[in-house]
């Protein structure tokens, strides 16, 4: 399990903490996902969680060990990013981009070998990104870049022996969906969703389009201002007035018609 | 963006390692004494077998002695420059970082100029050369740590704040000193003019010991690339990298220019041209710049000795300024043509705005 506890962060400099007192978790096999206005702590969090961030108080606890006590390497192989697009896509192809991803498997000034390359093959096979494996990535689209970068995250959490168990890995989603169209935000979340299946893997998740979260995330955790609103399912949250609270929007709340997850309709002229 | 076919890139393996086996007996014919290539080429061979030192072969002196050094040491300077523009490049994410935004070689001028107005003795410049350039280096660290941790935006701003100043003190010193004036010039504007293989045990310990870390860490430099929280991400301790990365690029600067004076846009050009035919891989493309970065100081050198009549020189930094500047105009031309960036729309305006601020630089390739 990884875990939150009364996580307060402050960014260098920033007198109002980025996050203030937040817990939250998530389990094996199991979508969180981070939902709230812009500004309200959700990239945060998830730098808190995977050990990137020096937190004033509280821990982010992997199976019970500080994540920050963890060696940069160590924790790279048990979490991995797919990050908001980078500023610099270099001019590398796709295959190259997975392989970094095998960095942290390493050995001190070793070389990548055939183990890495074969898990590189597999992990584009899985995001469906093997017929773009020799194309340059900054000639991508952004869906098709988003799941290259999926792909490098499969492949840097994948052991290197024993394939095919339950893997300890943990992903972190930033704004996965920002900026792709529908189908390729759909495709890219039923890959995560299947790699989930299959390996019991954990995923952390700050999305925006809280239709999207529905569909996928087990759990959700509510973040303004940096402080939590409010945590459970989908279900327990998705009421006018908590999504109303969370955002400053008036939402009607209808069962999706063939999931029967709840879907959140935006009202028009009622903004506040 | 082309895609780097495995045709153009044996093609320019072929070419370059083609052109450097050319070049350094064929850079060996240009000077004084006139010679023939056949005799150039036996000259060497008996030079590489060490065989043939007739007493008082005159050629051989001049083959061996004379022009084969300052062929080595044009090539290894261009090389040790066009590497280092990689790396600093590559650490810095700056297309405009190379070892003089860095002060490093205005360090080096300063030293020598220094050391020239001071009256030190001649054998000693270069090392005052190294000196200066190691204490620009450690003042330009210095004032980027001291707004916290290393960052790049504020080492590229300490290193032209640097570069600056040391600027000024040389012209102060050009000022005072007006008989020095000539000595520092040379420093100033760059030249192999009187080099030779003592210059060349002067810059390999450094050299050598600079390149150690950039070889070790070339894949690191992959990772760099992408930008800290993605090095982190990826389990690279960033921050450790890049000053192994930096002190070993400011060896390697610091020692070429401290046998050759300040030359320049090698550092600058190179890494340009060769990423745009092998791709952003830092180990081919360190390699490649290397080739390059030599070939293309070492003919520097031959033009500017052999473009002035009677044994004068120009200085070898104006050649490459006259020819790197042009070149530049073009490379920008070429960045800043349209080019077709489905990303960049898309990512701009689909960016939460409390976010925008973090990662809304311009894409490049």
């Amino acid at each position: 399990m990884l875990a939150g506890k009364h996580i307060t962060a402050h960014y260098p400099g920033a007198a109002v903490p980025a996050l203030h007192d937040v817990s939250c978790h998530v389990d094996r096999g199991e979508i969180l996902g981070v939902l709230g206005p812009n500004g309200s702590g959700k990239s945060t969090l998830l730098s808190a969680l995977s050990g990137m961030l020096a937190l004033r108080e509280g821990t982010a606890l992997l199976d019970g060990v500080d994540v920050t006590a963890l060696s940069h390497r160590e924790r790279a192989r048990r979490m991995a990013w797919v990050p908001q697009r980078p500023e610099n896509i270099p001019d590398l192809t796709v295959r190259d981009m997975v392989l970094m991803g095998r960095y942290a498997h390493l050995p001190f000034l070793g070389r990548y070998g055939a183990g890495d390359k074969a898990l590189v093959e597999a992990a584009m096979r899985e995001a469906d990104v093997e017929r773009l494996a020799d194309r340059s990535a900054c000639t991508l689209s952004g869906g098709e870049f988003q799941r290259a970068l999926a792909a490098r995250a499969f492949a840097q959490c994948a052991p290197a022996q024993d394939f095919s168990g339950e893997h300890d890995e943990t992903f972190f989603l930033d704004e996965p969906s920002a900026g792709l169209d529908a189908a390729h935000a759909v495709a890219l979340f039923d890959t995560v969703r299947q790699r989930v299946a299959r390996y019991g893997s954990r995923v952390v998740v700050a999305i925006h389009d809280c239709n999207l979260a529905a569909l996928y995330c087990d759990r959700m955790v509510f973040l303004q201002g940096g402080r939590v609103l409010a945590s459970g399912t989908v279900t327990e949250l998705y009421t006018e007035s908590m999504l109303y609270a969370l955002y400053g929007a008036r939402f009607s709340i209808v069962p999706h018609p063939t999931t029967g997850l709840p879907q959140a309709l935006l009202i028009p002229g009622e903004s506040a | 963006m082309k895609l780097h076919s495995r045709a153009r890139v044996s093609l320019f393996w072929a070419v370059a390692l083609g052109a450097v086996c050319l070049s350094v007996p064929a850079a060996c014919l240009f000077g004084h004494y006139p010679l023939e290539f056949s005799r150039v080429l036996r000259l060497l061979a008996a030079g590489l077998s060490g065989s043939g030192a007739a007493d008082g072969d005159t050629a051989y002196l001049v083959v061996n002695g004379i022009r084969l050094s300052r062929v080595c040491l044009a090539f290894l300077a261009g090389a040790g420059l066009a590497a280092s523009g990689v790396v600093f490049q590559g650490i810095l994410r700056n297309p405009l970082a190379d070892p003089f935004t860095l002060g490093v070689s205005g360090g080096a001028a300063f030293g020598a100029a220094l050391a020239i107005s001071t009256g030190l003795a001649a054998a000693l410049l270069p090392v005052a050369a190294f000196a200066g350039a190691a204490t620009a280096l450690l003042l330009v660290l210095f004032l980027a740590q001291a707004g916290g941790s290393l960052r790049r935006e504020t080492l590229v701003l300490a290193g032209v704040v640097v570069a600056a100043f040391l600027s000024a003190l040389i012209s102060l010193i050009k000022a005072l000193d007006e008989e020095s004036v000539p000595g520092i010039v040379f420093w100033v504007m760059g030249s192999f003019q009187n080099r030779g293989w003592d210059d060349i045990g002067l810059l390999l310990p450094g050299f050598v010991l600079g390149l150690l870390p950039i070889l070790f860490l070339a894949r690191e430099l992959d990772i760099l690339a992408l930008g800290d929280d993605e090095a982190l991400r990826l389990g690279c301790n960033a921050p450790r990298a890049r000053l192994w990365l930096l002190l070993g690029a400011s060896a390697v600067t610091a020692s070429c220019v401290a046998v050759s004076g300040v030359i320049g846009f090698v550092g600058l050009i190179v890494p340009h041209l060769v990423r745009l035919i092998l791709g952003s891989r830092h180990v081919p493309l360190l390699i490649g710049s290397a080739l390059v970065g030599g070939l293309l100081l070492l003919w520097s050198d031959v033009l500017a000795r052999s473009l002035l009549s009677e044994g004068r020189e120009l200085p070898v930094g104006v050649i490459t300024a006259l020819l790197g500047g042009p070149f530049f105009c073009l490379l920008l031309h070429r960045a800043a043509r349209p080019q077709a960036r489905p990303l960049t729309r898309s990512s701009a305006t689909s960016r939460p705005a409390g976010q925008a601020g973090k990662d809304d630089g311009a894409t490049r390739c």
